[in-house]
Formats: structure tokens, C-alpha cells, sequence
């Protein structure tokens, strides 16, 4: 007996409740769902530190921050997208304002902003160091309002129902109970975020398994520019944990083993006392993650029993400006590594922490599949093509999360109500299928733990696809990870309970990850030149001729990973050369 | 340093068991892991049966809260270290119905969070063309602490009261709604106060202050509920006084 | 390091369904809840749970200090009411008060109403945080008066109206 509502939201994050707010706002008659592996505050937007930007300054234009982004990207993003982004971006900020997001002020009242890597003025809104929690529970908060939302929370969608073309609905695991439901709608909007766990040393949260990227590639929908993986230059080396990039735009300094401010080697300009837009620790997230590298290969990072290292120094700072702007970076400092950043050096390194590439959209969040859109990390529009600037991705989830909704909500407005026979039958395939997995496993006390299976995984990923890639080590991680996932199959599952099997979980978890996975390394392979954040090592120049152009990664009947290409949107910036410290 | 410690957890199958019971298992000992990464590590190597919640590691999302020798804390800000030599008893939170091993239900929690509107109220909602509401960083600073709250849920679980009268709104409820009283844009302070001014609203609060101090990110809900009282006791004097409405 | 493929089952003390030696839970009736049709198992509280922790012990004595508060309110209703009926009836008092009996629920009060006075001045700051208005000069305006000033204040107070009641009735 299947449950019915207008528009499905897969993920409660920043951008699948700000999608929610959308519909009841715009259709408040539309029967809309939200369901989420975990409770909405729960979700990783919770842990973005930073800020967010958006255009507000006197001194600051729309156009400037068109033009940061799109040279950020390496050109690789469509700028029609980027500047719907730019332009939204502000009015989507004061909304969350509006609802009661404790932005950090000015003594005059009015929203402060701080600069940001990448950015050439002044224009990320931020809510002391911890906006990406403020924005996530006043989201949360803010949809409590709306009575006619139906939450469905620790429920675990394994599969979408796609037929002709059109989604129909999906099945779904309530991880309380062990119960399988199927749910149809007319129109489903996929808002999991990103896939950072594909890797072992991430910024990411446990739960950041790629789960929509997966299910959006299984139903038919192409993942656009999954080789573009972004490593945020200051995460700490045991844990992964992020040290926002607002520690450097407070004027923060990146140091290698001689003590010696090493970006200015990079082409990122010349140290000066204080921090300067778009120069040295204030340039884009892949330039300081490659000088990282370099740092290593010439042996002048830090050594320490997580590998190499380098220096973030904040002592110049002092505890007063540390304690008003980034308190929760001094927190986790004290309390991860056991150093007080005001008076000691931390240690840092890249760790990976973002997702460009995910689920084909365009600018209103629709996929190639009828009814099935995707906002926020788990999509491409793109606007951050090659690499992200720091502070866009919290008004993305904004951006495109409300359009997305609107869009959903009016497009399940106009069908009528989805075939349900064919829905069936596909979601009881599904249902046996996850029978079979939970219960009918025969003993396999022989196979591999889950874990062990995850682990080699993101070896292979950080060995093949880092920071770094070749053609050789991306053609043996294609064979790994291809090995890896017929040994999942035989993987052994300790748990046979039905009521919260978090091992069966994981079982889905490292299913969609080897997807998303076979994604990264079969774009990264393709791709023969190095542009942003994805770099050739045999291929090191960037090449516009060939490759200024998405690439799109489909999944064909026999389950094997096909590339195709789709040019970049060029509207009024032809591409030029990315500049920083200059 | 030892080179292990014993991890009592409690483990708890539904249909299967009766009630919880306990189970041991010795983790490797290593300074900078915490709690939770001794139960990943026994999840990952030794049973993978073994349930609990986690997400973020970094204690912000408020999904890790268990009860560990005795006092309700996350576990991924508890390192092994200051349990020393061990062993250390991992159970649920306390206070709440207990689904599966270390996960407990805190649908409760998540039902009562609406009824104390928690979230900004105003007469007029001014479009957003026309800016921002103005609020100085002293006006900010009035509500900014009680906005740190996480939901961890671990001042249900330190809160004898809630234990006692499950009604009770609870402490991280009531400090939500006084995140929103306190915020010099919201002006929905009188309904809120309907709602809590109630035998299970602030009024079931005995000031034991233990969910102060349990919570770990300096909310101080006891702090914003005795505050709550005073306005309370107030308003009702003030009712009495004037009539008719004030 | 411990490398066991296999969870040590020698060391596990619980088997499904058999309620262990020493554990700390119990099946009881009335327990089980059905939440969304699993059984979840709802702890039933003690009697006794405030003597599991210090911190619960010394709030249940704070809470209990409150009867010697009235106590000491009616003794010295009483004293009052004796003093104001004249010699023979403050000397009836007085020997009541010298009852040996008396004098121990005195004394137990008195330190019941120390706990009471510490705890009650303690928590003060936190239930009425004050800020110094910004109309004052320097550096401590629009900041919370700090919570050691709001105690000391307190008992300054305290010594003070004490030390005007003893010298009223010592003179």
C-alpha cells in the first residue's frame, strides 16, 4: 500500500529545507515531504564555519563577484548560472535574515561582511564562525511553521522509481522499524549533499555518502564534472576537521617548516603584514592546495604521524580578535590538537572537503528525468565549475534549493497523478532486493567487513585521484574499484536486527560511494588536461580547445561508466587567464 | 599508557531482548581518540552490530550524545584518555525509550519543539527589498548564547525532572524560546509565554541546574528558564494588576 | 594492539534474552512502549535516583533546607510572640529552647539554612544576570556584572543586616 505526496524531498539539509520553505510559500497547497537519513539539524550544513556571500557593499558590484566566480572555476562554470547566483544571492541572505539568522553585525546595525578566498571585495555575510549551523537551524526552525510539512526523519530512500523517462516515486527504509515503504509522487528533489567519505581524510561528516548522486545515476540521470573534488588547504590532520578559510581572511599565514610564508613561491603575490583580496593565503582553495604538494615533494612540510604538514599562524592575531571572529576555530584548535592558536602554531593540511561535480541540473534544478531535480552539493548547475570560491556553496543551497522547490512544486502541479503500475512493480523488485541483502544473506562469514571494503576504497581514492592524478594510477583505481565492488556483494553483515541496522546502512552507504567513485576516476581519466582542481600530472597545461566543456557520466545498461561532453555557457566573459596576487 | 582499554556498551535488540544488557570490548588506547572513535573501531572491526548515532565528529551536529560513566556527553569531544585505566560504561541517554543498543528516541523532544514557536515572529514581515532589520552587536549579544543550542539532547538526559514527568518541555525548548525573546527582532514573546507558562511549560523546572551543567556548548538553559520565571511571575502580577490587558 | 577479526565473545556478558549477572537493567512489566511498532524499552526511574550523583543529592538537600527555613520562621514567630508577652513567657521560651532535643534540630537547621543561604546566593547571578548600563564610564559597560561581584554583594549584605541584628539584640 503506497503513501502518496505531491513533491518528495530526498535530504534535509540547507538546501532541501529551503526548498520546502519554497513550496509552502509559493503552493501552499502542495503536499510536500521531506526525508532524511537523519534528523534535519543533524545534516552537514551544519558544520559550515565560514560565511556566505552575497553583494551588498557600496564599493561592490554584481558583476565582480560574476567575475571572481567564473575565473574561481577556471571558466569551467556556465555563466548564465552564475550570474542568476550573483544575483539572487543578497536577497536570499536577507531572507534567512528576515527569518532570524543571527548574522554578525556592524556597531551601526546593519549585516557585516569579511573577505574570502578568491573574492576581490569584501561581501561574505557571516554569523560569527559558525554560519553554516546558524543558517541550518533557523532554516529548521522556520519550516516548523509550516504545518502541512510532513517530515519523514531517519528514513533511508535505497531506490528512485523511474519509468519512461518520468520518476514515479521511491522506496524508502524507516531505519527505526527495518520497515520498507514505497512512496510515489510526481515529483521527487534530490538535496544529499555531497560525497566527501569517498575519500579518508575529509572535512565531510559520516553521513556525506554521495546516496543522491548514487540514486540520481542508477535512475538515468548523468553526474556532470565529478572530477573536479575540491581539497580545502586547512583541515586538521588526525580528524579532517575544517579550519575555515575565515581564519586566513583574518589575516592568518601558511608557514612550512622554515617558518617561511611559502604561497609566494606560488605566483599568489607577495606576503604583506595583512591580508590582501585574491593574494597569497587569500587565493583560491586548489592553488594553495597544489602549493601544498610541491611544499611536500621539495621536503619542507612538517612531519608528523598523519603525515606532512604545514603551519597556520594566528598568534599575530591575538586572543581578542581570535575570540570576536573565529571563537570556534580557538575550540577546536584546544580542544582536536591540544594547541591554543594564539599563542601556538597549528598544524594543517588539505583535506577534502567539497564536491563541484554531482547530479546534471540546469538553472531551475531540473535533471534529464521528468520530475526529478537536485539542489545544492549533490548538483551541477554548475557554478562552480573547476573549483569553488569559499562562501558560495551556503547561498547555492539557497539559491537553488527555492528554485528547485518552485520548479518542483509547479511541475507536479501540471501532471497528473503518476502512473502507479509500473511504480509497483518496480518498488517490488526493490523490496525483495533489500530482503534479500538484510535477511537472505547466506552465512558469509568469509567475506569482507564493510568497513575494510570502505577503507581500500578511499586508499585507492586519495593514492589515484588527490590532488595529483595520472593516467596510470586513474586506469589501476578503475580495475580497484571494480574489484571492490564485487567483493561488496559477498560482504559480510553482522547485523541481522531490523530495528536501526546502521550496518545495512552502511551496506547502501559504500554501495552509492563505489558509484560515485567509479564516476570521479572515470571523468578524471577522461579528462586530459589539468584545469581547477582536477590536475594531469602527464596532462598539466590547461586545454580550452578540447576541454571547456562538462564532462557527463552515465550509467549504461551494463553498468559500466560512459563520458560524454557538454560545452561550457559563455555569455559575456571569454576565458582568460585566473590571477591571483596580482 | 596501556595499550587497550575495555569499552562496556550496552547493546539492546528489540523482540530479542527483554531488557538492555551489557557488553565488552577491548579498543586500542591511543591519545587523540575519542569515545566515539573506540566504538567505530569496534564497529568496524570487531561487531559490526553494534548501534549508535554519529555524523560530525567535530560536536556540532549533536548526533553522538550517550551517557558515559555515568554523565550524559558527546562522544566525540570525550577522549579515552581522561577515562583512564578504564573500563568505561557507554550506555544511552538517559530519560528517553531506548530503540536499538545505544539509540534512543527523541521524538519527543522533536514534538514539543513547535509548540514553543521557535522561530522569529513578527507583526509585519517587512519584504525583503527593504533591507535588513537593524540589530547592533549588543542586541545581538542578548540572545546569542541560548542560539547556540545543537539539540544534543543531553540536558533531557542530565534533567531529573524530565526523567520524573515526561511531559516536561525541557530545558533546550525553553532556552530556544528565549532565544527568540531575547532577539531584538521578534515580537512573539506573548505566545510563547502562553504556551510555556504551564504546570509542564517552566513551571515543572526545579532549578537543579544540572542541564547547565551537562550542556556542552554553554547554552545555559537553567539559566534561561530561571530568567523565564521572573518574566513569568511578572507578567501574571502584571495581569492581576491591570486587567482587561496590559 | 588488539587485531581481533571476531568480537572476543569470552568477554561478552550479555546474551540475547538472559538477564546477566550484576547488569544494571531489568525486565519489567510495563516497560515496553510501542514506538512505530518497535518494542523500546523505557527505563522505569528509581526512588532513590537522587542519590546516584553528587550533584542530584545536593539539590534534593537544597530543596529539603526549605522546611528548616519555615522552622526557623515559626521559632522566631514564637520568640517574637514570647518577648512580646513578657518575662514569665520569654522564660518559658527559653527553656524550651534549651531542650536538648531542641537544640540538635536547631543546630541541623542552622546548617541546613547555611546550605540553603550558600546554594540560593550562588544561583542568584545565573537567574538574574544583570548588565552594567552603558551610561557608565570605562571599559566594563554593557558587559554582565560578573557572577563573584553578584555573590559577594550578597553576602556583604547578609554580614551586614546580620551584624545590625545582633548588635539590636546583644545591646
Amino acid at each position: 500500500m503506497a503513501t502518496t505526496h505531491d513533491v518528495l524531498i530526498v535530504g534535509g539539509g540547507g538546501a532541501g529545507l529551503r526548498a520546502a520553505i519554497a513550496i509552502a510559500e509559493a503552493r501552499p497547497e502542495s503536499d510536500v515531504a521531506v526525508i532524511s537519513k537523519v534528523y534535519p539539524m543533524r545534516s552537514h550544513t551544519v558544520s559550515a564555519e565560514g560565511g556566505a556571500a552575497g553583494v551588498i557593499g557600496a564599493d561592490d558590484s554584481l558583476e565582480e563577484h560574476i567575475y571572481d566566480t567564473i575565473s574561481g572555476s577556471d571558466w569551467l562554470a556556465d555563466q548564465d548560472a552564475v550570474e542568476l547566483f550573483v544575483e539572487e544571492a543578497p536577497r536570499e541572505l536577507l531572507r534567512l535574515e528576515h527569518w532570524g539568522c543571527p548574522w554578525s553585525r556592524e556597531p551601526n546595525g546593519r549585516i557585516a561582511v569579511r573577505p574570502f578566498g578568491g573574492m576581490k571585495k569584501k561581501r561574505t555575510w557571516f554569523a560569527a564562525d559558525k554560519t553554516g549551523f546558524h543558517l541550518l537551524h533557523t532554516l529548521f526552525q522556520t519550516s516548523l511553521r509550516y504545518g502541512r510539512l510532513r517530515r519523514y526523519d531517519e528514513w533511508y530512500v535505497t531506490k528512485l522509481l523511474v519509468d519512461e523517462g518520468r520518476v514515479h516515486g521511491l522506496v524508502v527504509l524507516e531505519l527505526s522499524t527495518g520497515r520498507i515503504e514505497t512512496i510515489t509522487a510526481k515529483a521527487v528533489i534530490l538535496t544529499t549533499g555531497g560525497c566527501g567519505r569517498v575519500f579518508p581524510f575529509t572535512t565531510n561528516a559520516a553521513i556525506k555518502t554521495g546516496d543522491g548522486m548514487s540514486l540520481a545515476y542508477r535512475a538515468g540521470a548523468p553526474l556532470k564534472d565529478m572530477e573536479f573534488v575540491q581539497y580545502h588547504p586547512t583541515g586538521l590532520p588526525f580528524t579532517g576537521i575544517l579550519i575555515t578559510e575565515a581564519a586566513r581572511a583574518e589575516g592568518g599565514w601558511l608557514l612550512n617548516k622554515d617558518g617561511y610564508r611559502y604561497l609566494q613561491d606560488y605566483d599568489l603575490g607577495k606576503p604583506e603584514p595583512t591580508p590582501v583580496m585574491r593574494s597569497m593565503e587569500l587565493g583560491p582553495r586548489d592553488r594553495l592546495s597544489q602549493a601544498f604538494v610541491h611544499e611536500v615533494e621539495q621536503g619542507r612540510s612538517i612531519s608528523t604521524p598523519y603525515g606532512p604538514v604545514v603551519h597556520l599562524d594566528l598568534r599575530h592575531l591575538g586572543a581578542k580578535t581570535i575570540d570576536a571572529k573565529i571563537p570556534f576555530v580557538r575550540e577546536l584548535c584546544r580542544k582536536y590538537q591540544n594547541v591554543d592558536p594564539a599563542t601556538q602554531l597549528v598544524q594543517v593540511r588539505p583535506v577534502v572537503h567539497y564536491m563541484m561535480g554531482g547530479v546534471h541540473t540546469d538553472i531551475d534544478g531540473a535533471t534529464p528525468v521528468d520530475g526529478l531535480y537536485a539542489a545544492g552539493e549533490v548538483a551541477c548547475v554548475s557554478i562552480n565549475g573547476a573549483n569553488r570560491l569559499g562562501s558560495n556553496s551556503l547561498p547555492e543551497l539557497l539559491v537553488f534549493g527555492s528554485r528547485a522547490g518552485r520548479a518542483a512544486a509547479e511541475y507536479a502541479a501540471s501532471r497528473s497523478a503518476p502512473a502507479t503500475r509500473a511504480a509497483i512493480a518496480l518498488a517490488d523488485d526493490e523490496h525483495k532486493r533489500i530482503w534479500r541483502d538484510l535477511r537472505g544473506r547466506v552465512d558469509t562469514r568469509h567475506g569482507s567487513r564493510i568497513a575494510t571494503l570502505r577503507e581500500a576504497m578511499q586508499d585507492t581514492m586519495e593514492g589515484s585521484a588527490g590532488i595529483y592524478r595520472s593516467g596510470d594510477s586513474l586506469k589501476k583505481a578503475v580495475d580497484t574499484l571494480h574489484e571492490l565492488r564485487e567483493r561488496l556483494a559477498r560482504a559480510t553483515i553482522d547485523d541481522r536486527s531490523a530495528a536501526f541496522n546502521t550496518e545495512l546502512v552502511a551496506y547502501f552507504e559504500l554501495s552509492a560511494m563505489l558509484d560515485v567513485a567509479d564516476a570521479i576516476v572515470q571523468s578524471a581519466l577522461r579528462r586530459e588536461e589539468s584545469r581547477g582542481a582536477h590536475q594531469r600530472t602527464d596532462h598539466p597545461a590547461r586545454d580550452n580547445d578540447r576541454y571547456l566543456a562538462h564532462s557527463l557520466a552515465h550509467r549504461a545498461d551494463d553498468g559500466s561508466c560512459q563520458i560524454e561532453y557538454r560545452p561550457v555557457t559563455i555569455t559575456k566573459w571569454p576565458v582568460g587567464e585566473r590571477v591571483y596576487g596580482r | 599508557m596501556a595499550d587497550s582499554i575495555t569499552l562496556q556498551v550496552t547493546r539492546y535488540e528489540p523482540g530479542v531482548d527483554e531488557a538492555p544488557r551489557e557488553q565488552s570490548f577491548d579498543v586500542p588506547m591511543r591519545s587523540e581518540w575519542v569515545v566515539l572513535d573506540g566504538l567505530n573501531y569496534v564497529k568496524d572491526k570487531l561487531d559490526g552490530s553494534l548501534s549508535y548515532r554519529w555524523s560530525c565528529r567535530m560536536g556540532i551536529c549533536g548526533s553522538c550524545g550517550m551517557v558515559v560513566n555515568g554523565e550524559p556527553v558527546l562522544t566525540c569531544s570525550s577522549f579515552l584518555v581522561d577515562y583512564t585505566p578504564g573500563p568505561i560504561r557507554v550506555e544511552p541517554l538517559a530519560n528517553f525509550p531506548i530503540v536499538r543498543d545505544l539509540i534512543v528516541d527523541i521524538g519527543d523532544f522533536m514534538a514539543k519543539l513547535p509548540r514553543v514557536s521557535p522561530w522569529l515572529v513578527r507583526d509585519d514581515e517587512r519584504p525583503v527589498e527593504d533591507g535588513e532589520y537593524l540589530q547592533t552587536p549588543e542586541e545581538l549579544d542578548e540572545y546569542k548564547q541560548f542560539s547556540m543550542c545543537i539539540n544534543c539532547m543531553l540536558c533531557y538526559s542530565a534533567c531529573p525532572v524530565y526523567g520524573l514527568d515526561p511531559d516536561f518541555v525541557g530545558p533546550a525548548a525553553i532556552a530556544l524560546a528565549q532565544r527568540y525573546n531575547f532577539d531584538s527582532r521578534d515580537e512573539g514573546a506573548a505566545q510563547r509565554l502562553e504556551a510555556l507558562i504551564h504546570p509542564d511549560g517552566l513551571w515543572a523546572c526545579t532549578y537543579v541546574g544540572e542541564c547547565t551543567t551537562a550542556c556542552p556548548k554553554d547554552v545555559d538553559p537553567a539559566g534561561a528558564i530561571q530568567r523565564y520565571k521572573l518574566t513569568a511571575a511578572l507578567e501574571s502580577l502584571k495581569s492581576y494588576i491591570l486587567p482587561g490587558g496590559a | 594492539m588488539a587485531d581481533v577479526a571476531r568480537p572476543d565473545r569470552s568477554k561478552a556478558s550479555g546474551v540475547a534474552g538472559v538477564r546477566p549477572e550484576g547488569s544494571r537493567w531489568a525486565p519489567h512489566d510495563s516497560q515496553v512502549e510501542i514506538s512505530a511498532g518497535v518494542p523500546a524499552y523505557r527505563p522505569r526511574v528509581s526512588l532513590l535516583w537522587w542519590v546516584r550523583k553528587p550533584a542530584y543529592l545536593l539539590f534534593v538537600l537544597r530543596e529539603l533546607s526549605s522546611l528548616f527555613v519555615a522552622w526557623f520562621v515559626v521559632v522566631t514567630l514564637f520568640f517574637t510572640w514570647s518577648v512580646g508577652r513578657g518575662e514569665e513567657q520569654y522564660e518559658r521560651f527559653l527553656d524550651l529552647a534549651a531542650n536538648p532535643l531542641i537544640v540538635v534540630v536547631n543546630l541541623v537547621a542552622l546548617a541546613f539554612l547555611l546550605l540553603h543561604t550558600v546554594t540560593w546566593f550562588n544561583l542568584t547571578p545565573q537567574a538574574m544576570p544583570l548588565r552594567i548600563p552603558r551610561a557608565v564610564p570605562g571599559g566594563l559597560r554593557g558587559r554582565s556584572v560578573p557572577a563573584v561581584a553578584v555573590v559577594a554583594a550578597q553576602w556583604a549584605g547578609f554580614v551586614f543586616v546580620s551584624a545590625f541584628v545582633m548588635w539590636l539584640v546583644v545591646r
